[in-house]
């Protein structure tokens, strides 16, 4: 299906949203959480990155708009 | 604490959430949405957060550490995907005027009515041991409170009981009166909003005293987390 004018920016913005999902996944879920889960400082500032790049993905976006 | 001094501020409580309501549901009626603001309708999110997550993720954190953390950085993840998923949930339901998550499910498979009556059981075999839960926090958090034993030896004298008729009485006078895909409910989600901060400043509250008044500090509290294994 060939994209509607103006839809591309969208297209990007579901990409980068599922690949923060991705990353977050990966980082929360076994085996990698086994190496944080004896900092427990670790998890905290990792839980804080992926809500500050979620907030940092849906802001700028929205400015370009 | 005394019995009624507790049932006193849960009815002063319960009434100042009605208001909160009645308000936000006049300033939609003459247009002055409150809940069209990102900041109350992410607040309205923490509805997620029902009364037997402060038992069970505070029950977690003490016995097991940092193992309470999944309970939040699930819903994390998936807000990640909201923008994407809960458009298209929201635009799905408003297009086919669908109000429960049945009619949604068998929407999708050819609006099936033996998919729908399956995904209906499912959601009430699913739902009826979540909201005894509920119901044995809040009858816990009572007890704690006004440090009243586990209820009686007969199923009248046990305070669930009453609790479950009062809820069960207020939704079906407040929560359940219409029935209309296209009625946004603003009251109910104004009120959720400020029933969060409740929960937040509660929440920051308990970290603090435990943090400060149990332990010395973050750097104590974590040398003392149990490793998961």
């Amino acid at each position: 299906m060939k994209a509607a004018p103006g839809s591309s920016s969208v297209g990007v913005k579901v990409q980068r949203l599922l690949a923060l999902f991705a990353l977050g996944w990966l980082v929360f879920d076994f085996p990698l959480l086994i190496l944080w889960s004896s900092n427990a400082v670790a998890v905290f500032v990792l839980w804080g990155l992926v809500i500050a790049l979620l907030a940092w993905l849906m802001e700028r976006e929205e400015r370009e708009d | 604490l005394t019995p009624t001094l507790v049932i006193a501020v849960s009815f002063a409580y319960l009434i100042a959430l009605f208001v909160v309501a009645a308000w936000a549901d006049r300033r939609a009626a003459t247009g002055r949405s409150v809940i069209g603001n990102a900041w109350v309708y992410a607040l309205s999110m923490g509805v997620y957060c029902t009364a037997w997550t402060y038992f069970g993720s505070i029950g977690r954190a003490a016995t097991t550490g940092l193992w309470f953390l999944p309970i939040y950085l699930g819903p994390t993840l998936a807000m990640v995907l909201a923008w994407v998923l809960l458009r298209k949930m929201i635009r799905i339901a408003r297009a086919y005027r669908i109000t429960s998550i049945a009619d949604f499910i068998a929407s999708r498979y050819g609006k099936s009515r033996l998919l729908a009556g399956l995904v209906t059981l499912i959601a009430l075999v699913g739902v009826v041991p979540y909201v005894a839960l509920q119901l044995k926090a809040i009858a816990s958090g009572y007890e704690v409170l006004t440090g009243a034993g586990h209820g009686g030896s007969t199923w009248w004298s046990d305070s669930t009981l009453y609790i479950a008729l009062l809820l069960a009485g207020f939704t079906i006078a407040f929560g359940t009166r219409h029935l209309d895909s296209t009625e946004r409910h603003e009251g109910m989600v104004a009120a959720i909003a400020v029933e969060s901060i409740v929960k937040l400043v509660a929440f920051l509250a308990v970290g603090i005293f435990v943090t400060w008044g149990i332990f010395e500090g973050p750097g104590d509290l974590f040398t003392r987390v149990p490793c998961p294994r």
